[in-house]
């Protein structure tokens, strides 16, 4: 056979068929299934939800718009939260790895925030650093400095400098600090200036304490 | 459009479809199995699977596409089964006794039984593309589409297949 004939001889395939009857069997077959199976209605992803609800409100497409600037806002300014014993809002950051699992539980979105290494955080926040630091035989919680003053919506740094999580608390707001880790959080209040912040620390009440100032 | 609407539309598409492409999806099998019962089953199960896939609310965009890369996998999974071990066994008989069973135009068809000779010594993986291109004459980019691979993947394929079929039968025919 000469090579180059192949294809030619290819085109003998076309007669590969199926029977007229055999064809027409399967065709019943599907039928059948086809009346069995009939197409399912479509089910509403969350695409179509969001479109039918929202799509048609405004060609300038403020829902996007909106939850673009939600998720923003979470990234950048965290999560507002108002503790009513004291009427004090403090506006949480979280940065570092550390720090980032620890808020991840109910704010999600921090997770993608930049984390910040810790040098990098201890060079950022070295004037406005609190750290924490445990003695291990009397599970004192010694704070580094014990009084500090900082200007209300400032950053400042809480460094844990234990091998274990503690605990620590801001006017009665909780804030866990993994081994090693840090959290940065963002001073602010709703109580008249100048207001101090108390700080507890492992346990410990009164540990140390902010001066807020205007 | 209405839901009915719509599920007619798609109703009467997949019959179009079956129609269109029954006879080169049944094609395809029969020349990666060589058994034309086999074929027929893995014909009817293409067109079954498909419609399923489409009853369930999912798109199919190109149905041509998408038919023969059902038939390709169901291919796939059967000789994953293993039956195309026993299908080795009685080839040379199978190819004989099958041929004869087909329609009258097949009928001492020396031709064909010759393709199938040739192709039966290529690897399944560039018979695969043989087949789709010279005998379900797709193009590279609808080959492309069904297994999966770029475009250019599928040329190099075809080459290679093409140099090895050049050769097969260059060994034979000078042999005999």
């Amino acid at each position: 056979m000469n090579p180059e004939a192949l294809e030619k001889l290819f085109r003998e395939a076309d007669n590969v068929k199926l029977d007229k009857e055999k064809k027409d069997a399967i065709h019943q077959e599907l039928l059948k299934f086809i009346e069995k199976h009939p197409v399912q209605p479509k089910r509403k992803s969350w695409r179509n939800w969001y479109s039918s609800y929202f799509g048609n409100i405004t060609g300038l497409k403020t829902p996007t718009f909106a939850l673009s600037g939600i998720l923003l806002f979470l990234l950048i300014g965290g999560v507002i939260t108002v503790d009513a014993q004291f009427g004090f809002i403090q506006n949480s950051i979280a940065e570092g790895v550390a720090a980032v699992k620890t808020v991840a539980k109910n704010t999600s979105v921090i997770v993608s925030s930049p984390a910040l290494s810790y040098n990098s955080a201890v060079k950022k926040y070295q004037d406005r650093r609190i750290q924490f630091s445990v003695n291990p035989m009397t599970q004192y919680c010694s704070v580094t400095p014990p009084n500090s003053v900082f200007k209300k919506g400032i950053a400042i740094m809480l460094d844990n400098r234990n091998d274990k999580q503690i605990a620590v608390k801001l006017d009665g707001r909780s804030y866990f600090i993994k081994p090693y880790g840090f959290k940065v959080i963002t001073l602010t209040t709703s109580a008249t200036l100048p207001h101090t912040i108390k700080i507890d620390c492992h346990g410990g009440k009164n540990n140390a304490s902010i001066l807020l100032q205007p | 459009m209405s839901d009915v609407t719509s599920n007619t539309q798609q109703e009467q598409d997949f019959k179009n479809a079956y129609q269109q492409y029954v006879d080169a999806i049944y094609r395809h099998c029969y020349f990666r199995v060589y058994n034309k019962d086999l074929a027929e089953d893995l014909t009817q199960e293409t067109f079954i699977k498909t419609w399923k896939y489409i009853a369930e609310g999912k798109e199919i965009k190109n149905i041509k596409a998408f038919l023969y890369r059902v038939a390709v996998n169901l291919i796939i999974d059967n000789s994953r089964k293993k039956i195309a071990l026993v299908l080795d066994e009685v080839k040379e008989k199978e190819v004989s006794v099958r041929l004869h069973s087909m329609e009258s135009t097949m009928i001492d068809s020396f031709e064909i039984k010759e393709i199938i000779q040739t192709l039966d010594e290529l690897p399944d993986k560039y018979r695969e593309v043989i087949v789709m291109r010279y005998i379900n004459q797709l193009s590279p980019p609808e080959i492309a589409d069904i297994l999966g691979i770029s475009t250019n993947a599928v040329s190099v394929k075809i080459n290679y297949a093409m140099k090895k079929l050049r050769e097969i039968i260059k060994i034979k025919y000078h042999e005999s």
